[in-house]
């Protein structure tokens, strides 16, 4: 269709109009424009295919190379032992680090999210969110660079204590993050009806808003747990690992089962990079296995 | 307090102070982690200070070598080199790389999670994505160690090398000497890390679109990807932005899966195709057995750089948020 242009005051000729703006340069061509739609939900799809490839490649080789040597001389046998040297001292290092990082972690991060959630005026909360934003924000091997320079260099030395303070400072914020989210979803109606019967306060949140919310705190706490079950950095000067088995001494070095599958995999002997993989085993089947568990109850309402 | 309301609350005046008791311990924790910030910032900070007193910060940031004991090739004099700069670049530029991989792939999976794909389809894929995120960066590691860093080397590296490279500096690779691990495998894994990111940001961007935006456009008869592509895309550029950046953070800081295979060598790359070292890596390989005190000084002046940077990056995402929050309330 042609167009008067010489009717049109300068300049505004070239300007390109709304619909020519908004429907892109096919305009007026139908078949290409439906051809565009068809394409680009097909590169979307492709998008979405590529990008589940690795999670299929990663788990499918973690398999493939450490089934073979994942026997149960693996699993019951200390990394230090000269016979047949398995995974036992990481797998209950990170069985005894991981808790007790929770425990201090998990309790101050409840305790903060109750405060952000329950106390604290709108303005404190913003500033509260943001403070565990750059937390949450800050690289968890700075966990460990502090532990190092502060506990690990002037009182404990390398010492699971320490590893299980570097991994609680990692899991402090994702704890207030969850808990706080998931107390500001309990509706206020609940905490009126306890406050109306003469409930103080603090017993209205320990008594009340807690147990309506704990179905999610349990899952931020689970998520926690499985974050610092994965964790390497934090445990690199801190805990350190040890070939013997560690039971119970907090005061001395401790394996952990990421700290095991790092330190074999750079090992040039291939017996111990076969362990690397079965251990690699041992901690996705169990991070996935939290996740699974948690997450698979609850993405469908992330998703509508 | 009078008689009859110390009876209603049962126990009188002891439940007022425990209430005050409750209310301070929840503080205690909210100010424990502010603590927690600041004693980041003064421990890394004083530990580290004969580097920024001694040296200066602009050449502790700016010097290539990273060498305690540094021979002078020419003269044989001995001096202390100790600079952030192979670091720098070398986390800047994998960082980038996972970024300009994951960033557009992500937005693309959000965008055909959102607006394309069959409901169920979009739970199953979501689940998916969530789950890479959850494997520990050990465990991707070990897999670029063993598994991507060999194929990406007898495959897509050299095509890419001999393509883009011959175009865009930074890109060439060595055609004798064909390498494993470089800032460019580090890049690719951090890709594989940072696209759960960059997708659950999207998806809750795009999805919080108003739909009489979407609506308004397709009732003119614009196709689906039309729609998206000038009105979707276009309203939530800023909040995929923070999200892009969340991501890049993420990677700046990402330790052991890079450490695993960007190849450890304190230099800095002349190509993405050469081994190359990052902040993180860096001080995950040397900080454990350092005895040399200006060494240990500048590690932890690795340390405050990369901590700087995260914190500025979540400084950033903040302020785009607010501007976020004010484009929906003008919508």
């Amino acid at each position: 269709m042609a167009v008067r242009t010489d009717l049109v005051p300068d300049g505004a000729a070239q300007r390109p109009s709304a619909a020519d703006r908004l429907l892109g340069p096919h305009r007026g061509n139908e078949r290409m424009r439906a051809v565009v739609d068809v394409v680009m939900r097909l590169v979307s799809l492709a998008a979405a295919i590529v990008v589940i490839v690795p999670l299929v490649a990663i788990v499918g080789y973690v398999l493939v190379k450490g089934l073979p040597t994942l026997t149960l001389e693996f699993l019951t046998h200390a990394s230090g032992n000269t016979e047949s040297p398995g995974a036992l001292n990481a797998i209950l290092g990170s069985l005894q680090m991981v808790p007790v990082a929770l425990l201090i972690g998990g309790s101050l991060g409840l305790l903060a999210g109750i405060y952000l959630a329950e106390y604290a005026g709108p303005r404190m909360a913003a500033g509260g969110t943001f403070l565990v934003d750059v937390l949450l924000g800050v690289p968890s091997i700075l966990a460990g660079v502090l532990v190092y320079a502060t506990l690990v260099t002037y009182w404990t030395g390398s010492s699971a204590i320490a590893g299980s303070v570097a991994l609680a400072v990692v899991m402090f914020p994702i704890v207030i993050r969850a808990s706080e989210e998931v107390l500001r979803l309990v509706p206020g109606s609940i905490r009126e009806a306890s406050l109306a019967l003469g409930i103080a306060r603090w017993r209205t949140v320990v008594s009340v808003v807690v147990p309506v919310a704990r179905a999610g705190l349990l899952t931020g706490i689970m998520l926690a747990f499985a974050r610092g079950f994965g964790e390497t950095a934090p445990l690199l000067f801190t805990a350190r690992g040890s070939e013997s088995l560690n039971v119970g001494d907090f005061s001395s070095p401790m394996a952990a089962l990421p700290l095991f599958v790092y330190q074999n995999s750079r090992l040039p002997d291939r017996t111990f990079v076969a362990q690397a993989w079965s251990a690699a085993i041992v901690l996705l089947a169990i991070v996935l296995a939290i996740n699974v568990i948690v997450r698979g109850r609850s993405v469908g309402s992330r998703v509508e | 307090m009078d008689d009859r309301l110390r009876r209603l609350t049962r126990s009188g005046g002891r439940l007022l102070s425990a209430d005050a008791l409750f209310r301070r311990s929840t503080l205690v924790a909210v100010l424990a982690a502010g603590a927690l910030l600041v004693l980041l910032f003064a421990v890394l900070v004083a530990q580290s200070w004969p580097i920024w007193a001694d040296r200066g910060i602009v050449p502790f940031l700016t010097t290539p070598t990273w060498a305690p004991n540094y021979v002078d090739p020419v003269t044989g004099a001995t001096s202390v080199q100790i600079g952030a700069l192979p670091m720098i670049v070398g986390t800047v530029l994998s960082s980038i790389i996972g970024l300009v991989v994951a960033g557009p792939l992500g937005v693309l999976v959000a965008v055909f999670l959102v607006e394309y794909s069959p409901r169920r389809l979009a739970i199953g894929l979501t689940f998916l994505v969530e789950l890479i995120a959850a494997i520990p960066s050990v465990v991707i590691g070990i897999w670029g160690l063993y598994v991507f860093s060999i194929f990406s080397r007898d495959t897509f590296q050299w095509w890419i090398a001999s393509t883009i490279g011959r175009v865009i500096p930074f890109c060439a690779e060595d055609p004798a000497n064909p390498t494993r691990f470089s800032v460019f495998t580090a890049g690719m894994v951090l890709a594989v890390m940072i696209v759960p990111m960059v997708v659950a940001v999207s998806r809750e961007v795009i999805r919080s679109v108003p739909l009489s935006l979407r609506e308004g456009h397709t009732g003119m008869g614009a196709t689906r990807w039309e729609t998206i592509r000038h009105v979707v895309l276009p309203t939530a550029r800023i909040g995929i932005l923070g999200g892009v950046m969340l991501a890049f953070g993420r990677a700046l800081g990402e330790t052991i899966a890079v450490t695993m295979v960007i190849g450890n060598v304190d230099q800095v790359p002349t190509s993405v195709f050469q081994p190359g070292q990052s902040i993180a890596s860096k001080i995950a390989t040397n900080l454990g057995d350092v005895t040399d005190q200006v060494e240990l000084a500048g590690l932890l002046g690795l340390g405050v750089v990369l901590l700087v940077v995260s914190v500025g990056l979540s400084v950033i995402v903040r302020l785009l948020a607010r501007r976020l929050g004010g484009a929906y309330v003008a919508s």
